[in-house]
């Protein structure tokens, strides 16, 4: 049995905060290196009272309607956040009957950031293909925004809040694309690497834990805001990316040149430039497109294959690889064949 | 396309070369860097500088194991991952 996708969908907030916004609030930070470092001039973040739930909830309500889709027919939401609405119940429960979905489907969140839409992919590809289910939801939201100091140039420069949705079946009428193998893998020891320490049951919210500390850069964040170990980060990335992609090539047969398209996790304009590279992947099979998004962490993919829709970059047949990374350390490769 | 970076297959290096390469990654000429440089005596050793010393290092084929890019803010730390992936003379 071949899993297909019927359709995608990504979203973005309508606030945006620009380079010039966080250098107004930061004297000695300057726009042109943030956007010559990062390749980012602005990103969109979720307005105060706008949650993870909600992005993932207006991008697959416009899938679902734009496929006029049997909403009664989606046999498994499963949602992929980082910044869930409530610590319980799941943010998929709510989301279930937002959208309209039957009380017999499944729900559950899983907790991934940027390897988190391939991973969805990944266990709705297993669902279907196991015959547990025929339809299967996939939603992302992310608002790491809440999350970043605004006083801290290695994430708020970075990171953009955003959703996404796809709908995997079993079904090939009106498929975009069918699903091929995957690669999927963990290393637990970068762990501390990209990590909100406190707040959860390990470190619970203290007086201290709220308190911002300026390190030896001059950047501030608190125990209850991100922290990215910017340089364990990208050695990571130096080091699964092309491996994994390898890994994924050889399980399928098939030879770098024979991929139409890479589809990256659109982490930053630095390590995409340096993975383009170590991989000698010609410019226009890696597209980008996170200039005015910024990382939106499992978002970052669906909204790539929005960019790549809108702009005819995918044609029919072409081979990609779909591939995200990040904190965990995690990871997820996959090959998607276009119809 | 492939996996294999352009330089990976070059021998080993010397001390000198290390320093002349990390001179090239960080834009500075190599009088300016020693064996005893550190990171705050450069002001391009920047955050940035880190990782484009990453990224030489990975084209030679020399890796950072988790929880050791510490190593990166030194001269001597880097020129002990190269011999410790076995690309020092």
């Amino acid at each position: 049995m071949t899993a297909y996708v019927l359709g995608v969908r990504g979203f973005v907030p309508e606030n945006v905060v620009s380079n010039d916004d966080l250098v107004a609030g930061n004297p000695g930070w300057d726009s042109d290196k943030i956007f010559e470092k990062t390749g980012i001039r602005s990103r969109n973040v979720a307005s105060p009272d706008q949650t993870s739930s909600d992005l993932g909830f207006i991008a697959a309500d416009g899938l679902l309607t734009s496929l006029n889709f049997d909403r009664s027919q989606v046999d498994a939401i499963l949602f992929c956040t980082q910044t869930p609405d409530f610590l319980l119940p799941s943010s998929a429960c709510i989301l279930q009957s937002r959208l309209g979905l039957s009380t017999r489907c499944a729900a559950f969140d899983f907790n991934l950031g940027c390897s988190g839409f391939v991973y969805g992919l990944w266990i709705a590809k297993s669902l279907v293909e196991s015959q547990a289910a025929t339809n299967v939801l996939i939603v992302v939201g992310e608002t790491y925004s809440k999350l970043c100091n605004p006083h801290d140039m290695v994430t708020v420069t970075i990171f953009g809040d955003g959703g996404g949705a796809a709908l995997v079946s079993s079904n090939s009428v009106g498929a975009i694309a069918s699903l091929g193998a995957f690669v999927v893998g963990t290393d637990g020891r970068g762990a501390e690497n990209l990590i909100v320490r406190a707040g959860a049951a390990r470190h619970p919210r203290t007086a201290t834990t709220a308190l911002a500390v300026t390190d030896e850069k001059g950047n501030q964040r608190s125990d209850e805001q991100l922290f990215m170990n910017g340089p364990e980060v990208f050695s990571f990335t130096l080091k699964s990316v092309s491996s994994g992609i390898q890994e994924l090539l050889d399980k399928s047969g098939l030879e770098w040149n024979e991929i139409d398209l890479f589809l990256f996790h659109q982490a930053n304009a630095f390590m995409l430039g340096k993975l383009r590279e170590k991989m000698r992947i010609p410019a226009e099979k890696l597209p980008i497109c996170f200039e005015k998004t910024g990382n939106t962490v499992s978002a970052t993919i669906p909204l790539l294959l929005d960019y790549c829709r809108d702009n005819s970059i995918v044609q029919p047949g072409f081979r990609s690889v779909l591939a995200g990374f990040g904190v965990g350390y995690s990871w997820a490769f996959c090959l998607l064949h276009w119809k | 396309m492939s996996l294999e970076s352009e330089k990976s297959g070059t021998g080993k290096m010397t001390e000198n070369e290390v320093i002349e390469m990390i001179s090239e990654a960080l834009a500075v000429p190599s009088s300016a860097i020693h064996i005893d440089t550190i990171s705050e005596d450069i002001p391009e050793w920047s955050s940035i500088g880190i990782l484009s010393i990453l990224s030489v290092l990975d084209d030679h084929g020399v890796s950072c194991e988790i929880g050791n890019t510490g190593a990166l803010q030194s001269i001597k730390g880097i020129v002990d991952l190269f011999r410790a992936s076995g690309k020092l003379e």
